[in-house]
């Protein structure tokens, strides 16, 4: 059946790039980690609620 | 000139993707001081759109399932109607399976993952995400009609409720 398909030839046409790189950038870093002490509760929970906004 | 955005619905409602697209849209229509208008399938009520920026809706009902080089088609010939001199589309498979139709169609250069406005108009300069988001390219289209896909959740909605208000 493949062989009855008729197989058309194009001829390649010429064609300029209509977009172009400029530049690449990288995303911005993360920022540093925050460690806060394990006896100081009070702090993470006022981080959480006030600076993440999570709780 | 105007801008011309590809409004993709489902079952008569917008989808979130087709709003940020209007909400980019807006913002390049600003930008180069002209108007955006959106082009929708079989919707019934366009006016949601407003809110997003959109001055003028165009509809088709004449196609009822989606067809991307009937789509692609139609886009097109609003493209034409419309002096678009940029075609906004989201980055949904169908929009992407239609961008590059729509490329061909226009003889436009296409630039997919758009995360922010142009940076410049002249040349047109837009921002893309690459190598699977861990970097970005600035990229030049430099055709007389520029198409350009939104990344999704990358732009947001933005509303204009002082115009409607």
């Amino acid at each position: 059946m493949a062989r009855k398909k008729p197989l058309t030839v194009v001829d390649p046409t010429a064609e300029a790039s209509k977009t172009q790189a400029v530049s690449f950038e990288k995303p911005a870093p993360r920022g540093a980690v925050k460690l806060v002490d394990a006896e100081n509760i009070d702090e993470l929970i006022n981080l959480l609620h006030n600076e993440a906004k999570v709780i | 000139m105007s801008v011309l955005v590809y409004i993709e619905s489902e079952q008569g409602k917008f989808k979130k993707a087709a709003l940020e697209a209007a909400s980019y849209g807006k913002a390049v229509a600003d930008a180069m001081g002209s108007s955006l208008v959106a082009l929708t399938f079989n919707t019934e009520d366009a006016s949601e759109l407003g809110a997003y920026g959109v001055e003028k809706v165009l509809n088709t009902n004449s196609v009822a399932d989606f067809n991307a080089k009937i789509y692609a088609d139609i886009i097109k010939q609003a493209a034409e109607k419309e002096v678009a001199s940029v075609v906004v589309l989201s980055s949904s498979a169908d929009s992407r399976y239609i961008a590059p139709l729509l490329s061909v169609g226009l003889k436009a250069g296409y630039a997919s993952n758009v995360v922010a406005a142009p940076s410049s108009l002249e040349p047109f300069v837009v921002k893309r995400s690459a190598f699977t988001n861990k970097a970005f390219c600035n990229t030049e289209i430099s055709t007389a009609i520029k198409i350009v896909g939104v990344s999704n959740n990358s732009f947001g909605l933005v509303e204009n409720k002082t115009l409607h208000n």
